[in-house]
């Protein structure tokens, strides 16, 4: 599926807008990682760019930034996502086996639809094990029902 | 604004309250298992029956019982609070029915169980009880009256000294004192100083700081502003993990609302204090909850940690003189203001006065957030507190304090809540998540499941840390496979004393923990898997 991208141009604009929201401060440079993916819904290297040169800092950093913490994504996302919590509680509690499902499942459909990954602990070990759909924190799943939840999704 | 005027919006909101009400917890566990929805069908039921006048619906921060997600609790003037669980929106109807009846017995919770009279709440005060984002049912609970009482009635070293006699030490894991740190930080030179409350609680199968930022943040932020008044600096950070986005937004609006009565900014409560406070998301990185990794990442690089000395107390963020307290730390300080240093300390044990929020998780009856007085054995939390193994299961051991902690076995359950007897343990408290292991739970992989958490997290920097976890890992995965030889279990050893003494950062130095305290505790496990013809001679 091609991805439709919005030209440089415009990108900088809006770019522009999102450095003077934050006072072009190089310490908030997190914070706006954070706001330009919750608007795009991952970082688009032409944002990155001109938040580097915005900023005066080397472009280096900025990617070095944006790679290095695991919550940001430099790529368009799926339409759906399952993540799988793989904390301490949810593991002592079967995610494994939830993952497994998922996987084999994933592996034999159509996979542009949605995808599946494992997250670190989100702090809902009350109910675990806890399957996050497409964010939402879900109770209690088991493999069926992860299975009956992606399945809606192709 | 001056407190007087403030103490009034708590008291009109107080005044305006309805007589019966419905809580709702609608945070960590219970929003995964649909609270959000329950709270709004509750408030439909209650408009319908006409009964708005009298009953509040009320969402409202953790209640505790989490295994029993959604849970709710039903006040009224009239009898005795009752409890619920496992409620969904569907049976909400008739669970008020039965209310009334006694119907919904099989729902009820019983509040006269030990995981309810245990507990000494002084943090988790008004978790469960307040709307936590509303600053007026905070106001009304007593939040900010620790801070008018260190800002109308102290010098900021007199408020040093308050919580250097409480014997308060740091609850995000290492127990520090706090006293000494925040005396280091307010006699260190410089102008500018910063302090930051870290809340980026990683460590897996722990969710007590989530409970806490989740349930009452404005006992953080009040803590937080105190803080800044005693180790004189004008800005502070909350730093909150972006897996915790109901915390961030709770957190976000405390500081708004904050803003707006004038609690933060120019001229705090009318006096020639001031202060500000930013509120900073993580964004997936477990090595931020190290201080000089946090520093760098509130500073908009990436999270690596630099070798101390010198400490964030000399030496912090932008180079400044910074105190960084966990936000639990921080959340207990209001209280011994308003409360005085005597009375905190008469709670726990002389070494570690006090109490701690515990999350209890895994295989035990009662899953949730418990706060409990420091010094109690890990018997009474995990079987008394918590209830043991559920029904025909048998607890074998319990793990404390995630990827740096360790297993403390069932048989050695009388040691104390103590930052210094669990340590000589090889275990330590972390943030408090305690992760209850049956009898059917393999303690190796355990050990797997945090060096592969370990070495996924490192942030590369040193060499120790980044090849070690690697290597541990797949010691670990030779181990599970079968294929290991004694001789690698003293490699293993080996390579964990190691990177103890080797890394750079606690992540490094503490991510053997697992390995070598299962390795002590639970030799067996490890030695049953060796490879047939190299097992030792029965």
């Amino acid at each position: 599926m091609p991805v439709v991208s919005t030209p440089p141009s415009c990108a900088l604009c809006s770019v522009s807008e999102l450095l003077d929201a934050h006072d072009r401060r190089a310490d908030r440079l997190i914070e706006m990682l954070h706001e330009l993916q919750d608007t795009v819904g991952y970082l688009r290297r032409e944002d990155l760019l001109a938040v580097a040169h915005g900023l005066g800092l080397p472009a280096g950093e900025v990617l070095g930034v944006a790679t290095f913490y695991p919550h940001f994504r430099l790529a368009v996302p799926p339409c759906h996502r399952c993540a799988v919590c793989v904390g301490a509680a949810c593991s002592v509690h079967g995610a494994a086996a939830i993952c497994g499902a998922l996987a084999t499942r994933w592996a034999e459909g159509s996979q542009e639809q949605w995808r599946w990954e494992v997250v670190s602990c989100v702090g809902a070990c009350g109910v675990a094990p806890v399957v996050l759909y497409d964010g939402v924190a879900t109770a209690r799943q088991t493999a069926p029902q992860a299975l009956a939840r992606v399945g809606t999704w192709n | 604004m001056h407190f007087r005027a403030l103490a009034t919006l708590g008291e009109r909101y107080a005044a305006d309250c309805p007589r019966r009400c419905l809580r709702v917890c609608t945070a960590g566990s219970c929003r995964a298992a649909g609270a959000e929805e329950v709270h709004a069908r509750l408030q439909e039921e209650v408009r319908r029956r006409g009964w708005s006048s009298s009953t509040e619906v009320r969402s409202v921060g953790c209640i505790g019982p989490c295994g029993g997600a959604a849970v709710l609790s039903d006040e009224r003037p009239d009898r005795a609070v009752a409890l619920f669980e496992h409620v969904d929106p569907a049976g909400v109807g008739s669970l008020l029915d039965g209310a009334a009846t006694g119907a919904a017995a099989s729902q009820a919770v019983d509040l006269a169980a030990p995981f309810f009279t245990a507990q000494d709440r002084v943090v988790m005060a008004n978790a469960g009880r307040i709307d936590p984002e509303r600053i007026d049912a905070a106001l009304a609970a007593g939040a900010y009256r620790g801070l008018a009482q260190a800002l109308g009635e102290m010098s900021p070293r007199d408020v040093g000294a308050e919580i250097y006699r409480s014997g308060l030490r740091g609850r995000g894991g290492a127990g520090f004192p706090t006293g000494t740190k925040w005396t280091a930080v307010a006699t260190a030179p410089g102008l500018v100083k910063y302090v930051i409350a870290n809340g980026d609680e990683g460590d897996p199968g722990t969710f007590a700081n989530r409970a806490l930022l989740e349930s009452d943040p404005h006992r953080v932020l009040e803590g937080l502003i105190i803080a800044g008044y005693a180790v004189g600096a004008g800005r502070g950070y909350l730093y909150v993990r972006s897996e915790y986005a109901l915390a961030l937004t709770r957190v976000r609006r405390a500081v708004e609302a904050a803003e707006r009565v004038g609690l933060l900014g120019e001229r705090v409560l009318g006096t020639s204090f001031s202060f500000r406070v930013e509120v900073r998301q993580g964004a997936g990185a477990f090595v931020c909850g190290e201080e000089t990794a946090l520093i760098a990442s509130i500073e908009g690089r990436r999270a690596e940690p630099r070798p101390r000395p010198p400490y964030p107390s000399e030496h912090g963020l932008h180079g400044c003189p910074t105190l960084i307290n966990n936000v639990e730390t921080l959340a207990n300080v209001p209280a011994i203001l308003a409360r005085g240093a005597a009375w905190f300390a008469r709670r726990g044990s002389p070494r570690c006065p006090g109490t701690k929020v515990l999350s209890l998780a895994g295989h035990v009856r009662r899953p949730g957030v418990v706060e409990v007085p420091m010094g109690l054995s890990l018997r009474q939390v995990v079987m008394t507190v918590g209830g043991g193994a559920p029904a025909g299961g048998e607890v074998k051991a319990a793990h404390l304090g995630g990827p740096a902690g360790g297993s403390v076995p069932a048989a050695l359950f009388d040691a104390p809540l103590d930052y210094d007897r669990l340590k000589a343990l090889g275990a330590g408290l972390g943030s408090g998540g305690i992760t209850v292991l049956g009898a059917q739970d393999s303690m190796v992989d355990l050990a797997r499941f945090f060096a592969g958490f370990s070495r996924q997290e490192s942030c590369g920097k040193c060499v120790p840390c980044r090849t070690g976890t690697v290597r541990m890992e797949e010691l670990l995965d030779r181990i599970r496979a079968r294929a290991a030889t004694a001789s690698d279990l003293e490699l293993l050893r080996e390579l964990g004393t190691t990177l103890r003494q080797a890394s750079l950062c606690g992540l490094g130095q503490n991510a053997p923990n697992p390995v070598l305290s299962t390795l002590r505790f639970f030799p067996h496990e490890y030695t049953s898997l060796l490879a047939k013809d190299d097992a030792p001679a029965p």
